[in-house]
C-alpha cells in the first residue's frame, strides 16, 4: 500500500499538512468573516453581504490607506533594491575570506527583534533626537525636521529592516554568477558600465525579482515599524487591520481589509514580474 | 561555488532566527503566588486576587504578605486588566477561580447586574463605613478603593503658571507644545470626552469636541498611544503640557521627569478603582477582609506610592511628596466628573473611526 504512493509525496506531506491547517484554513476563514455584518452595536452576525466591501471603497480615509501602504512599499522595496545592489555586489566582488564576515554583519541586525531597531530610529529621529541636533549644530537646518509620526520616518525605518533580506537575496544570486561571462565582454571591448548593463545586470534579474518582491509583501504587512515610528498618525493597512481587530473588535471589517491587502499585493507583484519580463527580453536571448 | 551551501544554510537559519525574535518575548509567567507557608496549626485558607500588573502590582505584593500573615492566608495574585477579569468572570460563571477583582473601566455595573458579584457586608469591611460617601456603590456591591483623574499634566520648569482649565491647552504660549494621547489609549478617549463636556456636547455626542480638538491638532507636537510614551515627551522637552492622568504624572515624576498635576476647573474625569468580591467565591469572609484590608488607611498609602491612586478613606495621610502632586481628599473627590460608562463603552468604536480621520495626516 504504501509503495504506490510517490517518494515525493511523502515528502511533501508534513509541509502541506501543516501550510493547509495555518495558512489555507485561516485564510479561508478570514474571506468568509470578510462578508460577515457588523451590527450597529458593534456584534458580529454571520451573513454574505457586502456591507464591509462597501465601507471601505466608498470611504476615501481607507482608499487613501491603501494608498499609502503600497506607495510606502514600492518606495522602500526601490530604495532598498539600491542600496541592497550595491552592498551585495561589494561583497561578492571582495577577497573571499572578507565575504562571510561582512555577510554577518549585514545579517546581524536580524538577530535583534524589530522593536529594538525600531526604538533605536525613535532615537534617531525625534525632534530633540540624534540627527535634528547634529544637523542643527553644523547650521544645515535651523528648524527641527519632523520625522518622527510621518511617512518619511517610517520608510527610513523600514528600509533599515528590510535591506538585509534584499542584500541576502542578491548577494546569493551575484556571488553565484560565472565570472568569465563578465571577463568576456571585457575581452570583447565593452566598458565597465556596458559589462555591467548587459551582462551582470541580467543575470543578477532573479535576485532583483525574488529580493524585491519579498521586501514589497512583507513591507506591506509589516507592523511594528508603522506602529512605533508612525504612531497613530501614520495610519497603513496593517496598523489599521491590527486596530480593528484588537481595539475595536470589527473583525469582519479587519478580515475585509485583509482580503484587500493580500489581493492588491498579487497585482501589484504580477504587474511588476510582467514589466520587469518584457524589460528583458532582449538581453536574456 | 563553495560558499554557496553554506551560505544557504546560513540564511536558513537567519530567517528562522529573525521570524522567531518577531514573535517578542510573550512570556506568559504573570502569576506569582506568595506562599509564606509559617507553621502554624491551621492549613492558612487560600485566597485568588487580581492586580494590574506593573508598579502597582509589586506594591500590592508587597503589602500582601502582611495580610497572609495577620489573616493566616496564602494569597495568589492574578495580572488581569479590568476587561479580561470580567471575561473571566463570566467564562467560569459556575466555578469561579477569582475571589476578588479589581476593575478600572466601570466594569463594576455589568458584573453586578450579570449576578456576577456578591453583595459586601459592611460588619466585615469595617472601613467602609470611612470612606468618602461616593466610595461606597449605591447597590452595595462595589467599593472604590483608589482613583485617578484625568487633568492636566505640566512641565514644571517650562510652563510658569499652573494650568487651571482644558481651554488652557488651546493657548498660544503651548503652540507646538501640546502632547495629545490616542484615542486607543483609555486617557486619550476620555480626553475627548471630557473635551465634549465643556463644549456642550456628551457621551452621546462628542462633534463639539471634535470641532474643538481639529483647532489643537495645529499646536500638536505628537500623538501618542501608549502611557509611558507621554512621559517620553516631556523627559525628551517634546511637549509642555498633556490631558492625562494623575496617577502617571506621579510615576513619571518618580522616574524624575520634571512634571506636576492639576485639575482643571470644569473638572477632573474620574477614573474609579473599585474592589469586588466574585459571586460563589469559596472564601467570601477572608475575601471581603482583603477588601477590608485595601481600605486600611495605612494601606491605601502604601497604593498611592505605588501606583499613583489617591486615596478613599477618610483616615488617610499622605505623606507630602504624594499630597504634592496626587489629587485628593474628600472635596477633590466629589468635583471629579464621573463618566456614564456604559455609554461610553457602546460608542468607543464609531468614535475611533471619527477621530482616526481627524488626526491622519
Amino acid at each position: 500500500m504504501l509503495k504506490r504512493i510517490p517518494a515525493n509525496w511523502i515528502l511533501l506531506a508534513p509541509g502541506i499538512v501543516i501550510l493547509l491547517l495555518a495558512f489555507v484554513f485561516p485564510l479561508g476563514r478570514l474571506f468568509i468573516y470578510s462578508f460577515y455584518k457588523t451590527t450597529s452595536s458593534g456584534a458580529i452576525e454571520p451573513a454574505f453581504v457586502l456591507d464591509q466591501y462597501i465601507k471601505f471603497f466608498t470611504d476615501t480615509y481607507y482608499l487613501e490607506m491603501l494608498w499609502r501602504s503600497v506607495y510606502v512599499g514600492v518606495i522602500v522595496s526601490a530604495i532598498c533594491l539600491v542600496l541592497g545592489y550595491f552592498l551585495a555586489y561589494g561583497i561578492a566582488r571582495t577577497k573571499p575570506k572578507y565575504r562571510i564576515p561582512l555577510l554577518m554583519l549585514i545579517a546581524l541586525p536580524l538577530l535583534t527583534s524589530a522593536v529594538i531597531r525600531n526604538f533605536g530610529w525613535i532615537i534617531i529621529l525625534s525632534k530633540k533626537g540624534i540627527l535634528n541636533e547634529i544637523l542643527i549644530k553644523l547650521n544645515i537646518i535651523h528648524q527641527p525636521m519632523e520625522l518622527m509620526y510621518t511617512v518619511s520616518g517610517v520608510i527610513i525605518a523600514l528600509v533599515h529592516v528590510m535591506l538585509p533580506y534584499m542584500v541576502l537575496v542578491l548577494y546569493a544570486v551575484i556571488d553565484g554568477m560565472d565570472l568569465n561571462l563578465e571577463k568576456a565582454a571585457s575581452n570583447l571591448g565593452a566598458n565597465k558600465f556596458k559589462v555591467w548593463w548587459y551582462v551582470t545586470l541580467p543575470i543578477s534579474k532573479p535576485g532583483i525579482v525574488a529580493g524585491t518582491l519579498l521586501v514589497f509583501s512583507i513591507t506591506l504587512s509589516y507592523f511594528i515599524t508603522p506602529s512605533l515610528v508612525g504612531g497613530s498618525q501614520v495610519k497603513l493597512m496593517a496598523t489599521e487591520i491590527e486596530d480593528q481587530t484588537i481595539q475595536l473588535l470589527n473583525w469582519p471589517f479587519a478580515s475585509a481589509m485583509g482580503v484587500i491587502l493580500l489581493i492588491t499585493m498579487l497585482i501589484v507583484t504580477s504587474l511588476y514580474k510582467k514589466a520587469l519580463q518584457s524589460k528583458y527580453e532582449g538581453a536574456n536571448t | 561555488m563553495k560558499l554557496n551551501k553554506k551560505w544557504l544554510v546560513f540564511l536558513i537559519v537567519l530567517f528562522a532566527f529573525s521570524f522567531s525574535g518577531c514573535q517578542g518575548s510573550s512570556s506568559g509567567a504573570d502569576t506569582s503566588s506568595d506562599s509564606t507557608g509559617d507553621a502554624s496549626s491551621k492549613d492558612p485558607q487560600k485566597l485568588v486576587v487580581t492586580s494590574f500588573g506593573g508598579a502597582i502590582q509589586e506594591a500590592q505584593e508587597e503589602y500582601i504578605k502582611q495580610f497572609e500573615e495577620e489573616y493566616n492566608a496564602d494569597v495568589e495574585v492574578v495580572t488581569l486588566y479590568s476587561a479580561d477579569a470580567l471575561a473571566k468572570m463570566r467564562a467560569e460563571k459556575n466555578n469561579p477561580s477569582l475571589d476578588v477583582v479589581l476593575f478600572s473601566g466601570g466594569q463594576e455595573q455589568i458584573a453586578k447586574d450579570e449576578g456576577l458579584l456578591m453583595e459586601l457586608d459592611k460588619s466585615i469591611i469595617k472601613n467602609m463605613d470611612n470612606l468618602y460617601e461616593g466610595a461606597v456603590h449605591p447597590d452595595g456591591h462595589s467599593v472604590t478603593f483608589g482613583y485617578e483623574s484625568l487633568g492636566l499634566i505640566y512641565d514644571e520648569n517650562r510652563v510658569a503658571a499652573p494650568p487651571t482649565s482644558w481651554k488652557d491647552l488651546w493657548k498660544e504660549e503651548y503652540s507646538g507644545n501640546v502632547g495629545l494621547v490616542d484615542i486607543s489609549n483609555t486617557y486619550g478617549y476620555y480626553f475627548l470626552l471630557a473635551a465634549s463636556l465643556m463644549e456642550g456636547g456628551s457621551e452621546d455626542n462628542i462633534q463639539p469636541g471634535l470641532d474643538i480638538i481639529t483647532k489643537l491638532i495645529p499646536n500638536t507636537a505628537a500623538i501618542v498611544s501608549a502611557s509611558p510614551e507621554v512621559g517620553n515627551l516631556f523627559a525628551q522637552e517634546e511637549v509642555m503640557i498633556a490631558p492625562f492622568d494623575s496617577g502617571y504624572a506621579y510615576t513619571f515624576a518618580e522616574q524624575g521627569v520634571p512634571v506636576n498635576f492639576a485639575t482643571p476647573d470644569e473638572g477632573g474625569i474620574g477614573i474609579y478603582m473599585t474592589a469586588n468580591v466574585v459571586q460563589g467565591s469559596k472564601n467570601p469572609e477572608l475575601a471581603q477582609q482583603y477588601i477590608d484590608f485595601l481600605l486600611r488607611p495605612e494601606i491605601q498609602a502604601l497604593t498611592a506610592e505605588g501606583g499613583g491612586y489617591s486615596p478613599t478613606n477618610v483616615h488617610t495621610e499622605l505623606p507630602e511628596k504624594l499630597s504634592d502632586i496626587l489629587p485628593n481628599g474628600e472635596e477633590s473627590f466629589n468635583n471629579l466628573i464621573h463618566l456614564d460608562l456604559e455609554k461610553v463603552n457602546n460608542n468607543r468604536s464609531a468614535y475611533t473611526e471619527q477621530w482616526n480621520k481627524l488626526i491622519s495626516n
